[in-house]
Order: structure tokens, then C-alpha cells, then sequence
């Protein structure tokens, strides 16, 4: 892979972020505006100076420099999935299923054992930390359509 | 090197074992009075879930731990009244009661939690504050809630706002600090907690009623304000009872915005006796779900009154400060639309909405 | 002297011993757990106390913060998740030690720091509380707003590489901050419409997400290679003397730590989170060899670890003689006081006297427990963490962030928010921003706009508009060490050119 100019990625990231926060300032009370809006001019300033820093005396790197990027992106997408859905389907479904997969994908062998033992570790974890966290802590779980 | 493992292992083992003896303490400090529940409940505990689900269609009510929500931090006014109700709630509605926290956004947070995610079998009830649940959605474009989606159970207490000085202050009395404020125009500051709070609306309608200007500056919650008068950077607060006891020693209270002297301070004066037709302060309580039925809502009403009636639980509350109140489901509610009422003239009179 | 030393007899019991140690090993699992943090430890407590006397009550309580503030070491050493925000620090040079196969050292290490810092805390608490309570309520807003830019200065040595990534990186956590209501004014601001955000971004969420989240899928995407631990895991002898010359042997990065802790945990609504990153400033600054830190540098343990629990003594100065809490688990204590019919203030040193001093004397004896407990558990916690397979690791870490923020406010969007910006923080972190002055602005934030916003009303109130800023002696001084903290790297450029020139003539 390319190395890519950091300067420049990050500086869009800046400038885009103030743009954004600026649009949605316009109703404010004085004392409330005067903070953000010098945050938003300065984040918006130094978006620009790594943008200039860019075209002059870039930093470039290689992004991303993994093994296996294809199950980084499977995990990241696996842990996104359980945080939207544990509120709908239910806190200790979700995490069960979304715990067994994830150990059971990084496993070497896909083998129909290690897909038991991938969900017995799971479950054992789940049921340990729920007791902990909902009947010593009171923490109270999402139940959602399932448990 | 092998000992040291071996140890280490014995220590893991202690650990576990103080995490038991701590989970131990948490269940069984709470159950004391009843052996037996603490048998069930270990019983319970091995599969949960579906006697819970069980129990939940028997007659009686409640039948199961109920959830008591504090939306502001744990130590302040809320919190304490919760952690002292806890226990005798307990007693009279015979499950535990569990205190748990959603806190942010000046209880906002909680609220709307309380209207929209919560379900109104009875076994979930939210502290609520007034002017709070009025001024909120008033104020914000999106508070998340209406006032009247909580469904207000009781009001057990309030704490009037109270006007304080240092006590080394030249300031002695309310006159003094009127005048002062007269000759001083805008340069007296008054802290108080927040923004759109019983003390911000009662700085203003105090500046109104008294004919001075002052400057109010918001603090993040009661606690907060007090280090910048006892430091010297505001000439004054206001803030509630509670606070003017818990620092007697160091502040001088001119004047308190109740009807009647509040009887944990009974040589201060209100402002109306000094001829100031001016009364503010806190009302705190319990409300439901929108859908939270009527015959639960008055299990937790006769509960709450039961409580207010016990007389170390009442003494306990007055000494901090509070002003106990009983105010039921009904009233409450009365009570609520008229203050909406009465606050939504003030804003508009003070210009703060449109 | 003779009250201190009854009331050393009042808390030698083995009922007082015993419920004190248990409280350690529960606030060090509560602060090991990400999410879990010292306040909520103690909030959790406290109703169990209401039934204790006094002493044991507040011992047990005291054990508990002590324990809660040490134990997010543990997290942040071996899986670079800050368990509490006062060890956001610790794991700059705790995890690169892990990485190295040193994360035995670095826990013993910060186990020596944590328990000396606790008991300078706590002799400054006995010792000195009245006048450093007095000089805390010096600090105004205007103060405040100083404290927190000369935090931001502290940019400059969290961002290593590129001193323009950094300052953008703290800007943006400024910006992030100001999600939620305004402070002054009571706006709702930048909530994109999501009611629950009126709470604003909770910072332990993004803070979990920030650190832990990248590594987790830094490791999922290296998950085939061999683990570096392995190879070295047993060799290492005499670690537990390493890691106590690592704190002792140069006492002056150690005491300097524990006193700046000591003195950020006096000022109420400044903490061990802000502690521990100025005190790592402080400690790079000073050191003959600053380009090390960040690469497992024990000394950048020590100073983070000793000071954030000094905060813990710190922090009951104003509580004690006051009654205004130092910090969110103070609050919480006071609480607990108030309930006990005990009222903080004057009051606790004549009538209560020997309560007090008890409550103090526990404190000191629970940094000592902490000592051993986190001597004898730390070799086993490095290596339960180190022998878990990474397949394993990798997916329980990232289920304990999810329980851990969640369980945080009870707040499913807290969940999410953790997640994405663990997400964006790997991109960031990619494009070579430093996830720590982020986190830097998020936590300095409120206090900048607070301390801003109501100096800036005060000034006006007494007519001098903006200079209030700078005639206040306080702020004068705080001005300074700003100003000087923000040249310094500019300072060593100049002198290293200098030196270097010197050797080539």
C-alpha cells in the first residue's frame, strides 16, 4: 500500500469537523456562544495549517500496517453491530452471540469444536460478569426483545 | 520465587473470596430482617430470570426489587433524600429498593429516559424536581420529555432558597444588602446552581421584587457554588436550606424564601416578614412512566407518606435543612400545572422565551 | 500527638483491618474494570456503612477510594484501557513495558508509587490541611480558567511528533466537550438532536474507547503472530527490586509527583484526571532524557501513579475542614458524613476530634494494605492477562468496554459513543494524532469555559471587564508557569543547539 499524506487527511478531518460545528451554532445565548466559538475558529485554524503543512513538508506513512486488516474490519464491524443492536434484542442475547463469533472468528481453526468451545467460553464469561455487574452492582441491563 | 508464586495464587484466592464476603455484605445488609428472603434469593440466583418473570403476574404489589432512579449526582440533595428514604421504604413496601443513577444534562437525561425507555409495570419510579421538569422543556428546544409525560407520585420535600453572605461580611441583613445593591448597581454577584434553576429564576425575581440589579453567576450544582463565596469571589449566594446549614459556621443567612420559617432555622427570618413578596425554593418527589397505573402509583404515594410520617426519618431530614412535605398524586399534579403557570409569566416577564 | 495516637488504637481492630481490606481488593477491582470508577465504588458502599460506626464506616470507605484510584493501573498497564481517568497517563509508559515483556516491573512499580504518593496525600491531609484549604479557596474562576490552559501546554509533550497534530487534537476534545448543556446560559449545544446527549459526552467512554479500541483491533488484525510475552514471561528475576529503585532510588521525580497530586486534589473540581498528566509533564520536563518517555520509561509510572493517589488525601482537605468536597468520591463521603450526623467543617477537629483523626490514620494505614495486596495480586493479574490467548483476549477486553461504559450512567448511547470514537481514535491515531491531548481537552474543557465564562461576569460586575484575568496575584503566578511551561521545549531546542554548537567549535 501507498503511503499516504497524513497532513492532509487530518487537516480535512479538522477543517470538516469546525465547518460542521459552526452550522449548527446559530442559536445560542451570548454567554453560551462565546466558548464554542473560539474552539470552532481555532480547530478550524489548525485544520488549515496542517493542510498548508501538507503541500509544503507533508508527513506521509503507510496506514493501516496489519497482518490480517480483513479480520480487523470484521471485528470493528462485529462490535459495531452488537453496541446498536444489544438495546432492541436484549443485553446478554446480543453479547452471547457477539462474543462467540468474535472468538470463534479470530480461533486458527474453524473447526466445529472450537465453534462449541468459542461459545462455552462466551457463555461462561457472560454469565459470570452479568451476576457481578446486575445482582452485586445493580447495574441494569437493557432487556430488550430476548433477555 | 516459588513461594512468592504459591503466595500469589493464595492471594487471587482471597481475592475472589473478598469479592464473595463483598457481595455477601451487599445482599445480605439488605435483606437482615427477612432470612428467609436471603434463601430465595440465593436460589433466584442460579437461573433468574424466568421466576421473575413468573412473579410478575401475581396479585401483590410489589413483589420484586423496585428501581428508584436519582438523576443528579450521588451527595447532593436528591441523592441524600434517596439514600435516606432507602431503607424504610424498604420496611413498608417490604422488597429492596435499589438506587441507581442516570444522571446529566441538569436530570434531563433521566427524564426522558423515565418517559420514553421505561417500562410503567411500577417497579421503576424517578426522583423529580421541580421547577426543573417545568423549565426544561420550556427552555430547550428538545428537553426529551413534557412536563406533564411524568406522572407525579408524591412530593415529599422542598428546600426554600435562601439568601447568604460570608460571616465575616459587613453585610448584617437583608436591608443592608439591598442598599448596598442599590448604591452598587450590577456589581453585587449572586452564585447560584445553574442555569434556569430555582436559585437562577429566584436571584431574578428577587432583583425584580427588591427594585436592585445584580449579577447572577451559574455554578455546576449547589456544592460548587459555596467555594467561590467562602473564597471571596461573589458577594453573596443563593442557594437552598440545605446548604446554609451544612456551612452555618462560615455563612451568615439574611433571609429565607419560604412562607413560614423553616424550623431548622428559626431565627432567620423569610422575606416576606422583611416585606419582600418573595417565596422560591426546590420541590422534590417520586414520579412513574406516563403509563404506570393508578392503583401502583398509589402503592408508592402510601409508601412515601408512610415514610414522611416516621419520626427519626423526618427529624434526620429537617436537621439537613429540607422541609418535609406531603403533597399525593392528585395535588401534585395540580400543584405542577399551576407552577408551569406561574413560571411561564416570569419568563416572559423577565423576557427569557418568547 | 496523643490524640493521633488514640486514634491509631481506634482503628487497629481486626474488624476494622479486615472490612478495610476487603474494601481495597473491591476498589481495585472496581478500578480495574474500564467504566467502573472510584466514584461509583464508593457510591455503592455507602449505604452498607450507614449501619458501621463512624470509624469503621469511613475507614472502610476511605479503603475503598484508595483502592478504586490504584487499581485503574492494572487496566492500563496491561491492556492500555485507563480503568479510571487519573491513570489516562500510565498507560503512555505502563503498556510499551508490557509490550516489552516488563509488565511485571511496571506493576510493581506502580504499586510503590501508588502507595508512597497515597501516604504523602494523606500526611499533607494531617499535616497541613488548614493552610492549603485556605490557599485552594484562593483559586476563583479566573484561576480556574488558568489552571486549565496551563493543562493544554501540557500538549506539547503528549504530542511528540507533530507539535500541529497535537494542538489540533486538543482542540477537537475541546470541541467535544462543549456536546451537552452550556455551563453559563443553559443551552443545549451540539446535540445533533439525540435527547440523551444533554448529558454530554461522558469522558470515561470516550476516554475507554480512545485507548482500548485500537489496540483491541490492532491485535484482532495481528491475531497470527506469535505473542512477544511468551518468550520472556518467566526469565526476569529481582523484579521486585527493580521496580522499587524504579520509585526510591530517584526520589525527586517521586515526591515532586506526590506533591503536585497532593495539591491538584486540594482544588475542588480538579482531580487525579488532571493529576497525573501534569505530574507526567512535570517528569519529562525535568528528565535528562525526555525522548524516552512513551516508550516504557519507568519514571513516567512513577509520577502519574504517585500523584494520582495523592489525590485521594488531597481531595478530603477541603472536605474535612470545609465541607466542600475535593472530588466526586469526596462528595460522595460527604454524604456519608452528613448521614452519620457528622458535619464537615470546624466542627470535626474540636467535637469529633477523634473521629477525624481516625478517618485520617485509616487512610494511612489503607495505603499500606494496598502496598502488600498489590505486591502479592500483581504478579498473578500480569499473568492471567498475559497467558489468555489473544483470541480470547481481544473479544473478552472489548466485552468489558462495553459492559464498563455502559455501566458507567446506565446510558446504552454512552455504549455507542465509546464505540465510534474508539474507531475514530484508531483513525486518528493512524494519521499520527496522539490520542492524549484529545483526551486532555475533553477533561479541561468544562473548566476552561466555566472558569471563562463566570471570571468574565465577575469582571464585568466589578467594572474591569477582562483584566480580571490578569491583576489577580494567583492568577499572575499561574500566568507564568504557563507561559514557561508552554517555551520549554522551545528552551531545550535553543540550549541543546547551543551545547551541540559548543562541541563542534
Amino acid at each position: 500500500m501507498k503511503a499516504k499524506n497524513t497532513d492532509l487527511i487530518g487537516g480535512l478531518f479538522m477543517v470538516i469537523t469546525a465547518l460542521f460545528f459552526w452550522t449548527k451554532m446559530d442559536k445560542f445565548t451570548p454567554y453560551a456562544k462565546i466558548f464554542p466559538k473560539a474552539i470552532i475558529i481555532l480547530v478550524f485554524l489548525s485544520g488549515i495549517g496542517l493542510l498548508i503543512k501538507s503541500r509544503t513538508n507533508g508527513a506521509n506513512s503507510e496506514l493501516f500496517v496489519l497482518d490480517d486488516k480483513a479480520k480487523m474490519i470484521l471485528v470493528a464491524a462485529i462490535s459495531l453491530a452488537w453496541v446498536l443492536l444489544f438495546k432492541k434484542i436484549g443485553f446478554v442475547v446480543t453479547s452471547f452471540l457477539a462474543l462467540g463469533i468474535l472468538i470463534w472468528v479470530l480461533g486458527e481453526k474453524k473447526s466445529l469444536k472450537n465453534f462449541i468451545m468459542s461459545f462455552l467460553i462466551a457463555g461462561g464469561e457472560i454469565g459470570l460478569l452479568y451476576y457481578v455487574f446486575s445482582k452485586v452492582l445493580y447495574v441494569p441491563f437493557p432487556k430488550g426483545f430476548f433477555f | 520465587m516459588n513461594v512468592f508464586r504459591k503466595s500469589s495464587k493464595l492471594w487471587i484466592s482471597v481475592f475472589v473470596i473478598g469479592l464473595l464476603v463483598f457481595s455477601l455484605v451487599a445482599c445480605s445488609t439488605q435483606t437482615t430482617e427477612e432470612p428467609a428472603k436471603e434463601e430465595a434469593k440465593k436460589e433466584a440466583s442460579k437461573d433468574d430470570s424466568p421466576k421473575e418473570e413468573t412473579k410478575k403476574d401475581t396479585e401483590k404489589f410489589p413483589s420484586k426489587p423496585v428501581n428508584y432512579i436519582v438523576c443528579f449526582n450521588p451527595g447532593g440533595e436528591s441523592d441524600i433524600t434517596a439514600r435516606a428514604q432507602q431503607k424504610p421504604l424498604e420496611e413498608v413496601l417490604g422488597v429492596d429498593v435499589v438506587v441507581q443513577y442516570k444522571i446529566g444534562g441538569g436530570g434531563a437525561v433521566g427524564w426522558q429516559e423515565l418517559v420514553n425507555n421505561t417500562d410503567p409495570d411500577g417497579y421503576t419510579v424517578a426522583g423529580f424536581n421541580l421547577p426543573h421538569i417545568i423549565l426544561q422543556p420550556m427552555v430547550r428546544e428538545d428537553a426529551g420529555y413534557k412536563t406533564e409525560e411524568l406522572k407525579p407520585i408524591y412530593l415529599f420535600q422542598s428546600t426554600p432558597n435562601i439568601l447568604v453572605v460570608k460571616k465575616d461580611s459587613d453585610i448584617k441583613t437583608l436591608e443592608d444588602f439591598v442598599n448596598y445593591a442599590k448604591e452598587n448597581p450590577g456589581a453585587v454577584t449572586i452564585a447560584g446552581s445553574g442555569s434556569y434553576s430555582a436559585n437562577h429564576l429566584g436571584t431574578l425575581e428577587f432583583n425584580k421584587e427588591a427594585g436592585i440589579q445584580t449579577t447572577y453567576i451559574p455554578a455546576s450544582g449547589s456544592g460548587e457554588a459555596v467555594p467561590q463565596l467562602l473564597g471571596g469571589h461573589v458577594t453573596a449566594l443563593m442557594t437552598y436550606t440545605t446548604m446554609g446549614i451544612k456551612h452555618s459556621d462560615d455563612m451568615r443567612i439574611l433571609a429565607v424564601a419560604s412562607e413560614e420559617r423553616v424550623p431548622a432555622l428559626p431565627d432567620v427570618p423569610t422575606f416576606k416578614e422583611l416585606g419582600y413578596d418573595y417565596v422560591e425554593g426546590a420541590f422534590r418527589g417520586i414520579a412513574g412512566p406516563p403509563e404506570m397505573p393508578d392503583d401502583k402509583v398509589k402503592v408508592w404515594a402510601d409508601a412515601a407518606a408512610k415514610v414522611n410520617e416516621m419520626p427519626e426519618f423526618k427529624k434526620k431530614l429537617e436537621d439537613l435543612g429540607f422541609e418535609i412535605l406531603n403533597i399525593g398524586p392528585e395535588e401534585a399534579k395540580k400543584l405542577i400545572a399551576e407552577k408551569a403557570e406561574y413560571y411561564e409569566k416570569i419568563l416572559k416577564e423577565l423576557d427569557l422565551i418568547k | 500527638m496523643d490524640i493521633i495516637f488514640q486514634a491509631l488504637m481506634s482503628v487497629l481492630s481486626i474488624k476494622n483491618l479486615l472490612l478495610m481490606t476487603v474494601g481495597i481488593s473491591a476498589g481495585i477491582i472496581a478500578g480495574a474494570l474500564p467504566g467502573f470508577s472510584a466514584t461509583m465504588a464508593v457510591a455503592l458502599i455507602v449505604p452498607f456503612t450507614f449501619t458501621m460506626d463512624p470509624i469503621t464506616g469511613l475507614a472502610t470507605l476511605g479503603a475503598i477510594y484508595s483502592g478504586a484510584i490504584f487499581g485503574g493501573c492494572f487496566s492500563a498497564i496491561l491492556v492500555n484501557t485507563p480503568g479510571t481517568p487519573s491513570s489516562i497517563g500510565t498507560t503512555f509508559d505502563g503498556f510499551p513495558m508490557t509490550k516489552q515483556g516488563r509488565g511485571e516491573e511496571a506493576i510493581y512499580t506502580a504499586t510503590f508509587a501508588s502507595a508512597g504518593g497515597g501516604v504523602i496525600g494523606v500526611l499533607a491531609l494531617i499535616f497541613l490541611s488548614i493552610p492549603l484549604a485556605k490557599v485552594a479557596l484562593k483559586f476563583g474562576p479566573p484561576e480556574y480558567f488558568w489552571v486549565s490552559i496551563f493543562g493544554l501546554t501540557i500538549i506539547a509533550s503528549l504530542a511528540s511528533k507533530s507539535l500541529l497534530k497535537g494542538l489540533a487534537g486538543g482542540f477537537f476534545g475541546l470541541l467535544i466537550s462543549m456536546i451537552g448543556i452550556a455551563p453559563i446560559g443553559g443551552d443545549v449545544r451540539f446535540t445533533m438532536g439525540i435527547s440523551s446527549f444533554q448529558g454530554g459526552v461522558e469522558v470515561l467512554s470516550v476516554l475507554i474507547g480512545f485507548f482500548c479500541i485500537p489496540e483491541m483491533l490492532k491485535m484482532a488484525g495481528d491475531i497470527n503472530k506469535q505473542k512477544l510475552e511468551d518468550v520472556n514471561v518467566d526469565k526476569q528475576t529481582g523484579v521486585l527490586m527493580k521496580a522499587f529503585l524504579n520509585t526510591f532510588q530517584k526520589p525527586i521525580n517521586f515526591i515532586k509527583s506526590s506533591v503536585i497530586g497532593s495539591f491538584v486534589g486540594v482544588l475542588p473540581g480538579a482531580g487525579g484526571n488532571i493529576a497525573n498528566l501534569v505530574a507526567y509533564n512535570e517528569a519529562q520536563r525535568s528528565s535528562k532524557e525526555p525522548e524516552t518517555f512513551g516508550t516504557g520509561n519507568p519514571a513516567g509510572l512513577v509520577a502519574t501513579e504517585s500523584s494520582n493517589n495523592a489525590t485521594v488525601g488531597g481531595s478530603m482537605v477541603p472536605l474535612l475542614t470545609l465541607g466542600i468536597p475535593g472530588s466526586p468520591p469526596a462528595a460522595i463521603l460527604y454524604g456519608a458524613l452528613m448521614l452519620q450526623g457528622l458535619k464537615p467543617g470546624p466542627e470535626l477537629f474540636t467535637a469529633n476530634v477523634k473521629i477525624t483523626y481516625s478517618f485520617m490514620i485509616s487512610l494511612l494505614i489503607a495505603q499500606i494494605l494496598m502496598l502488600f495486596i498489590g505486591l502479592f495480586t500483581g504478579k498473578s493479574m500480569y499473568k492471567i492477562v498475559t497467558k489468555i490467548p489473544d483470541r480470547i483476549l481481544v473479544p473478552s477486553v472489548i466485552f468489558l468496554t462495553v459492559l464498563g461504559s455502559y455501566a458507567i450512567r446506565n446510558n446504552v448511547m454512552d455504549v455507542v459513543v465509546m464505540m465510534i470514537s474508539g474507531f475514530i481514535g484508531y483513525i486518528l491515531k493512524e494519521l499520527g494524532f496522539h490520542p492524549g491531548p484529545i483526551v486532555l481537552g475533553l477533561i479541561l474543557g468544562p473548566i476552561a469555559e466555566k472558569g471563562f465564562v463566570q471570571g468574565y461576569l465577575m469582571g464585568k460586575a466589578s467594572g474591569q471587564s477582562l483584566l480580571i484575568f490578569f491583576t489577580r496575584p494567583i492568577s499572575i503566578i499561574l500566568i507564568i508557569i504557563t507561559i514557561f511551561s508552554a517555551s520549554w521545549p522551545f528552551i531545550r531546542a535553543w540550549s541543546k543547539k547551543k551545547e551541540k554548537g559548543a562541541v563542534i567549535n
